[in-house]
This record gives structure tokens, sequence and C-alpha cells, in this order.
């Protein structure tokens, strides 16, 4: 679907280059940099917020975009990573920046990690620019526009970078690479020569998200600026269903990992040519397996239309799984497989359901005196550790350097299955259980009992004198 | 300058030929047995208690000090024992069988040519060249080894060395157990592959243990288990790269170790000499003319832990029992119903009780000793009640299988072991297991990864190394291609296409 819709708008871009006047409706007309820097400038905004959770309390502020006119604000998740369970951010504020800085108190609406977004409101309505993202083609050597604010040490100042396309990519997440004037910082609206809104510039390696960060300054973006765009295709979807709030976000599996299958054993199948998937496991009472998919089957097809190609054989299963969940849960959908080489090929419909519950979103606990945190078990544990669904316990989150816990061995991902001998059920039971303990024996050290990768070990914490 | 030397020398000497100076002085009269000969000699301050109790029988001093003339004496002694070796030694990386040069010492132990040495220095070799303290070379051989212990013994080619007519000396060895901490001890090898030298120090324990926590230390190469069933001597001798392998000895010129980690600070151990006649002993009696020595030991799966500072949890006498901590899947101990926090009390009757670290490797060792398939009691402590379980011990596995290079598809794979499949957490413990490709060759093209699990080559299941094997050694005659592994990554299968352009 994705693309059929990016070969119309190729095909759009040819009409307008052939047409010429005929198309001029379509292509508004080109705008000059300094027109689009006074244009954009009013829709970015600081995002920042206060952490206070286990790591400590920190002040964080990043690059948003006003996206609506009631002002809903987007940014990268790096400033807001799953590590932070929402319960440990608050004090959420915009700040339009300038000689008169505006700061404006707002609320977290939601992270979406599969377009990389975090949104964010002001608690008090007001109008603002937005910013209108838009689909549209590039091709490579076009000049591309991103404006974006500068560090702190800068007072935010709003900038405008002029660029190259270099190179359009598949990957996983389709991403635009520029010539080496770059573009703006993390968070940055992206704009072609007409300053229509064409993509975003995501988190990427030697780049902060942060604007107050010690470590990387004005002097820093100057001389190594980001290169490589998302185009606005990846995250539409996300900016006009917007998380809800106060609510997890509904993302859908398949319940398989997938797999890429090279040419060569491709080939072996008889599926020369094609875009292929291998099938890795299925996992009980997935959608997956209700459908009857097998480990080992190579899948073809989504939907009647062959799977889309990465640029390398890996990507392909991830730019399936990208597009299976970008769609809604319980869609339906079929995959065309094969099964046995000589044999036809299988269709399988599908209802794709919501995934199971992911460590950040799952509850968790502080035993600050020996410093550490536990939360409930979520899929992802029990599968990774070879455990049964149902495991009782709950699984250490996190460790304070140089605390109790840690001296005494204790590992993040450990999983607690008994506290002073009495089984964990919950962690409901296990805060209470340890809440008790501590009432009636302040001084007392605590025994766990822990299944590792692959064993079980008893660890005995003694409280801080 | 060269005056004062001399001087300095002189007195030395002068005090060296006293009555009790050094053991050929000591052993040889019953004028100066006992006592008075410490007290004159060796440890005028803080002895004397120590040596009260000690029975001289030979007449020897109990621990003869490093006075000048008795290191040149013990040097004088033991260097005619001591070899450098050169070693080519066995590895497989990048899908190649490789031979890796490496020097080492090692120490004659008897007359009959054998060379006792580290596993880290001769274990794996290939080829051997021991090079003699009067610099003759003699090939070697392989004739068993011990990663555990970290022990190996090289044979000396007798034909060789009475063809050439060649002479050599072995070294006595001693006794470990009768090692006393501060007692002056040196350290000779061939470190750098220099000529003999020696480094003078004392023993700063006899009974250390390199674990935290019940884990033995690092493994060798990162592979091979070892330091479970030993403690170790620690002295302030520097041990040096190619040191390994050479004799620790005490003043009296007797092996009481075999020098085998430096650690740097003045923190180095030896393997206890106890334990390396035992492993000698066992060795000896396995080898063949066509196959390496080894030691059999007994395992039950079971992972203990001291049971400091958990007598008042688990309600126990101090110093009662040893903390089951984890007891391995598919083990004798799990099909017994043993379970981790259990408390182990005895075991065959005789208490098992374990407070330090350093008290770990003999309440395995003890374990290892049983004869394997031999039935064990324990006595175990669960929830305020004592039960018995009966097992019977099963031969102990190292995770490190048996291993094959494949030339012409560029990898290399080995036998998985039960301990290898408890290890990498596989639900399958046989198969082979891919332990590195050869970059550009056609397992690398194929995609094919270390840790790749191998289940099926071509059409054909293959069960262990040697049905694997003959899959393989049949498809090259064949010049079959392409062929399909099949293989297990993580949870998922993968498949391999290898192809080949046979010559």
């Amino acid at each position: 679907m994705m693309l059929t819709k990016y070969v119309r708008n190729l095909a759009l871009a040819a009409v307008a280059l052939l047409g010429g006047c005929a198309a001029g409706s379509k292509t508004p007309a080109a705008i000059s940099a300094a027109q689009l820097y006074e244009k954009v400038t009013p829709s970015l905004v600081v995002v920042q917020y206060t952490y206070e959770g286990e790591f400590g309390r920190r002040d964080f502020a990043g690059a948003g975009v006003v996206v609506s006119e009631s002002g809903m604000v987007v940014t990268s998740m790096r400033l807001f990573p799953l590590e932070f369970p929402d319960s440990h951010m608050r004090d959420f504020r915009i700040i339009i920046p300038g000689d008169d800085e505006v700061e404006l108190e707002a609320v977290l609406v939601g992270r979406d990690e599969r377009a990389d977004l975090a949104f964010l409101r002001p608690k008090q309505a007001r109008p603002f620019t937005a910013v209108r993202f838009e689909d549209l083609p590039v091709s490579v050597g076009q000049s591309v526009y991103s404006v974006g604010l500068l560090p702190k040490d800068s007072a935010y100042k709003s900038y405008i970078v002029e660029s190259q396309v270099a190179a359009t990519l598949r990957g996983p997440m389709p991403q635009v690479m520029v010539s080496a004037d770059g573009l703006a910082t993390v968070g940055s609206p992206v704009f072609n020569a007409q300053g229509q809104a064409i993509g975003l510039v995501p988190y990427q390696p030697d780049q902060s998200a942060l604007l107050n960060a010690d470590k990387y300054r004005t002097h820093d973006l100057a001389k190594n600026p980001p290169r490589f765009y998302v185009p606005s295709r990846d995250f539409l979807g996300s900016l006009s269903h917007p998380p809800t709030e106060g609510k997890p976000m509904q993302i859908p599996w398949l319940g398989a990992p997938l797999t890429g299958l090279k040419k060569e054993v491709a080939e072996l199948f008889n599926l020369k040519g094609q875009a292929v998937v291998l099938v890795g496991d299925v996992i009980p009472d997935t959608p997956a397996a209700k459908a009857g998919l097998k480990a080992g089957d190579k899948i073809v097809k989504l939907n009647g239309q062959p799977l889309q190609r990465g640029d390398e054989p890996e990507e392909t299963p991830q730019i399936l799984m990208r597009t299976l969940r970008k769609m809604d849960v319980g869609a339906r959908i079929t995959l065309t497989v094969m099964r046995d080489a000589d044999k036809p090929l299988i269709e399988l419909p599908v209802t794709l359901e919501v995934q199971p519950r992911q460590p950040h979103q799952a509850k968790r606990w502080f035993a600050e005196d020996l410093g550490f945190s536990v939360r409930e078990v979520v899929f992802a544990d029990t599968y990774s550790k070879k455990l049964p669904a149902n495991q009782a316990g709950v699984v250490v989150a996190f460790v304070r350097q140089g605390g109790s816990a840690a001296s005494a061995r204790l590992g993040a991902g450990d999983v607690v299955t008994k506290l002073n001998n009495t089984q964990v059920k919950d962690l409901e039971q296990f805060k209470s259980l340890y809440q008790q303990f501590r009432k009636n024996s302040p001084r007392d050290a605590a025994v766990l009992e822990v299944i590792r990768e692959r064993s079980t070990e008893v660890i005995r914490i003694e409280p801080p004198q | 300058m060269l005056r004062g030397m001399m001087i300095l020398v002189l007195s030395a000497t002068a005090l060296a030929q006293g009555p009790c100076s050094a053991p050929s002085g000591c052993g040889n009269g019953t004028d100066c047995g006992g006592n008075d000969c410490c007290m004159a000699a060796s440890r005028p301050a803080s002895a004397p208690a120590k040596c009260a109790q000690r029975r001289v029988e030979d007449s020897d001093v109990p621990f003869p000090s490093a006075t000048p003339q008795a290191r040149i004496d013990v040097c004088n002694e033991v260097f005619p024992a001591v070899v450098r070796l050169d070693v080519k030694q066995e590895s497989y990386s990048e899908g190649k069988r490789r031979l890796s040069q490496g020097i080492g010492s090692g120490v004659i132990i008897d007359d009959q040519g054998r060379i006792l040495t580290n596993f880290h220095v001769a274990g794996r070799a290939a080829e051997i060249h021991v090079t003699l303290f009067n610099k003759e070379r003699v090939p070697g051989k392989l004739i068993g080894d011990d990663h555990w212990t970290d022990l190996a013994i090289v044979q000396m080619d007798m034909d060789v060395v009475r063809k050439k007519n060649i002479a050599f000396k072995h070294a006595k060895l001693g006794n470990s157990s009768d090692l006393v901490p501060g007692q002056d001890v040196m350290a000779i090898g061939t470190p750098f592959g220099l000529a003999r030298t020696v480094t003078l120090g004392i023993v700063s324990n006899t009974d250390r243990t390199l674990a935290q926590d019940g884990n033995a230390g690092a493994k060798i190469d990162g592979q091979y288990e070892t330091g479970e069933f030993n403690n170790w001597i620690q002295i302030d001798a520097a041990i040096n790269p190619g040191n390994s392998g050479g004799p620790t000895v005490d003043m009296r010129g007797r092996v009481i170790g075999i020098n085998t980690r430096g650690g740097g600070q003045n923190l180095n151990f030896a393997i206890p000499i106890d334990i390396a006649r035992e492993v000698i002993a066992a060795i000896l009696k396995t080898a063949r003319p066509d196959g390496k020595g080894y030691v059999e030991r007994s395992d039950l799966g079971i992972d203990f832990k001291p049971l400091q500072n958990f007598e008042d949890y688990y309600r126990l006498d101090i110093n009662r029992g040893v903390l089951i901590n984890n007891v391995e899947r598919f083990s004798p101990a799990q099909k017994a119903g043993l379970a981790t926090q259990d408390i182990l009390l005895e075991l065959n009757g005789q208490p098992t009780n374990v407070r330090f670290p350093e008290e770990l490797a003999a309440l395995r060792k003890r374990i290892a000793d049983l004869p394997v398939g031999s039935e064990v009691r324990l006595s175990v402590r669960r929830d305020g009640q004592t039960r018995q379980l009966t097992m019977k011990t099963v031969r102990l596995q190292s995770a490190v299988g048996e291993e094959r290079e494949l030339k012409l598809w560029g990898m290399s794979v080995r036998n998985i072991t039960r301990a290898y499949a408890n290890e990498a957490r596989l639900d399958e413990d046989h198969g082979v297991v891919i332990t590195s490709v050869n970059p550009g060759y056609p397992a690398d093209k194929a995609d094919l990864k270390a840790g790749d699990a191998i289940l099926k080559v071509g059409k054909t299941p293959v069960a262990d190394l040697g049905e694997f094997m003959a899959a393989y050694d049949r498809l090259v005659k064949e010049k079959a291609t392409p062929v399909v592994i099949e293989a297990r990554r993580g949870r998922g299968p993968v498949f391999g296409v290898i192809k080949v352009s046979y010559p």
C-alpha cells in the first residue's frame, strides 16, 4: 500500500515535470530560504520535562514541532526513551523561545514507538502555527531545507540549513541521506524547495536529542550536523492517529519472529527473484499460531501483494514487521506462505491482535533502601528466558550502582521468585511482602531467589548501616 | 665498587657456610637437627613456634630459608630439570584449524623423560619441542592434559634422547600440604624464552581461591573451564609470561607447585603439586599410544554457595552445611529432586560444611573423585526437615566438545555436549555447533554463523560430530553443490546454501 502511494506520487511528479504550467496549480512556487525561515520559526518549540526516578533527577529539553493549530507538539522519542516509565516524568513544558520566552505547562499525550515520536500538548489551549507534513517524493540532487533550534547555549535560536538529497534508502525505517551541509538538530522538520514539510530529522549516531546537554552545544552541531531524515510517509499515520491520552498504544503483532532469506535459499525453494521472509518461531496463542502459521514457513505475499524488499535480506522481514505494526489491532490480513517447495502455496488469513505488554509498560516499584527496582513479568521476559508463560515473580528492572543490591550482585533482568523464602506472586504482593519485612525487621538482610540466564541464585542483600 | 661486591659475596658465603645454612649442609649430619638449627639459620624471629611442632625425621631444616647460598644450591639442583617448551597449539578460528606458536616452561618429573607443564602451555599441542638445560633440543609429544587443573604432561622422545646420548636430570616432587605462609620459595622457568630464570618470594597463602561467589575464575582461552577442583598457592615471586608450566620450588629444591598465573602486584599463583600428583597418575594410567591420557571425574550437576551469612536465615548451626545455589538441567541431582535453596548437610555420611569460597573446591573435588556411576547419598535440609536423596554420578563433561575443520566449506564445528547445551540453553543436548567461519568461504557466503546448531546437512539429520563428518566427507567425495544446511539460531531455523567450486 505504501508502495502504491509512493508510485502514485512519483507519477504526479512526472506529470508536473512534463506538464509544466498545467501542474503548476499542484506544485507551489519555490520559496526563498529567508521566507521559509520566517514561516517555520513560530512552529518550533522546546519541549522540556523533569525526570525523577531510579537514575536520579534531571531536566531534559529537546526540539519539538507544532503539528496542529491547538498546539500538539511532536518530538523524537529519544527525548522520552521507553526506559523511562510515564510515572518517572513530570513538569512537562512547551517553551516558545525568544527574548520574550513563553513557558507553557504541558501534558505528555503519549509515545508512538512505531513512528519514534512523542506527543505533547499545552494544558491551556492557545492558537499555534502548525507545520503540515506531506508525503512528497524527493529526487537525488534536489535541495532540501531544515529549520531547527540551536542548543541552550545559543538561547534556542532558530536556524536554517540547506543541503542536497544524496540518496534515498530503504531500511527497516526509510531514510534520506543528504549532502555534507547536513540538517538541523534532531527533531527538526525538513522542507523541499517549495517549503512543503517532507520529513523529520530523527535521532542518529553522533547526535543528541537534547538541547540542554553539557556535551552537545552549538559548536558541535555546526561541526557535525545530522545527515539523515525520515520522509513524512513513515510517520503520517502516527500524526493522523496520535496516541490517546492515558491509554497505552494499541500496537498489533503477529506473534512470530521473522528472519530474512538469502537469494540463494529462496531460489532453492523455487522462489527466485521474490522477496521472502522466513518464520522463525510461532509463539503459542498468538495470531500467527491461531492462523496455523508454522516455524519454517516462507512468507511470500501480504494481502496478495509481493513483499517489499529491503536493501539487504534482513531488512525485508523488518519492513514487513513495520508494515504490520502500523496496521490497526483487529486488522485482517492474508499471508501467502510456502511450506513445502513441491506443494502449492498456502493462504492464511490472520487477524492481528494487540501486542503483549512491553517492559516499559509494566508497573514497577523501587526498593530504595537496597537500591533496586522490580517490575511485573511481561511476555518478553518469559520468552527470552524460556520460562513458562505464566511465570510468577517480579523482574529486576534496575540496580543502582554502588547500592546494596549491586554489592550483592543482583542484576537487571533477574526474575525474583522468592523473597525471604516466600514465593513471590506478583508486583503488589512483592511490594507488600517487602514493606512488611522492613517494618518488622528494619536492619535484616533480604534474601532473594532469582532465576538468571542459566541458573537459579540465592542472593542476600544487606541493608545499608 | 667491584671490591665492595666481592666483600658482600664473600661475607654471604661465610654466613652460608655455617652449620645449617643450606639443605645440603643440613641433610648430611645429625649435629644440627631440630629447633636450634631452625632458629639459628632460618627464622630467628617468628618461626620457632611453628618449627617446634614439626617432625624433622630426615634431619632436614623444616623450612630452609633463602640464604644466598641456598638460592644458588636450589638453582643448581633444579635448573637442569627445567625445560623450555616451544609449542604449536591447535585452535580453531575463522573456520580453520590453526597452529599458534607459544613458548612456555616445564619441569622433568622422572627418568623416563616426562615433563609436567600447564594445559595453557601444552594442552591441545600438535607439535612440541623441548629445549633442555644443556641446550639440546628434543621433540616432545603431548601424552595427556587436564584443563580443569590447567596441567599437561609431555613425553620427551626417548629414542632421540638415547640416540644423541643426551643427559638430563629430573626434579623431585615435594608436598604442597606441608607449606606454610611465609616460607621462602622460588619460581623457575624460561620467561620470554630466555634461558632459565629464577625469581624469589614467599608463600603468601597456601590455599587461595580465585573464585568469586563460587564461580571459578576466568576460563582458559575463554572457553575451557578451570579451577573448580583446586585452590592455588599464592606466592609473591614473579611469574612472567613464559614462566608458566615451570616449577615453584621450596628452598630444599623440591617442586611444590607449577607456576600458572601471574597476577601482577606480586600476586602469583601456582597449582599445588599434591593436585598435580593425582593428575599425573590419572593421565599416565589412561594414556594410550593412540589416545591422550585424561582425568575422569564424577559430576552431579550441583552449584554450591558458601553458607556464610545465611546461617541465621536458614536457622542453622554455625558452619553446618552448604547452600545449593543451582541444580543443572538434566543432571542427576535434578532428577533426584535436589532444589535450589536446599542445604546439603552430608555427602555419603560425611559433613559438607562450607562457609568460605576457599572451601568449595575441596567439596567439588570430593564429588569429582568418586568413581563415575557410583551411588551418592545426600542428606539435605529443606523447610526445617532433613531428607535423604540418592543419585548416581555421571561423567563430568566440558562444554568444549571435540572440534573439526571443514576446509572446503570454510567452517569449524564442535560436538554439542550436555554442558554446552546447558550453557547455551539449547533444547537438545546433541548435534554439532558451528564455532567459526572463514570470511569469503562458502559457509560465510551462506551466512552461517558461529553458534548455529546444525540440524541437517542436505536431507540428512546429524546427531553428533561423527555423523556430521561422515555426511561432509560423502558430500565432498560426491562434489555435491549446492548443499543446504539447516540450523537453529536462537529459537528459529536458518538455512545456508553452501556453494563450493571443487578442485
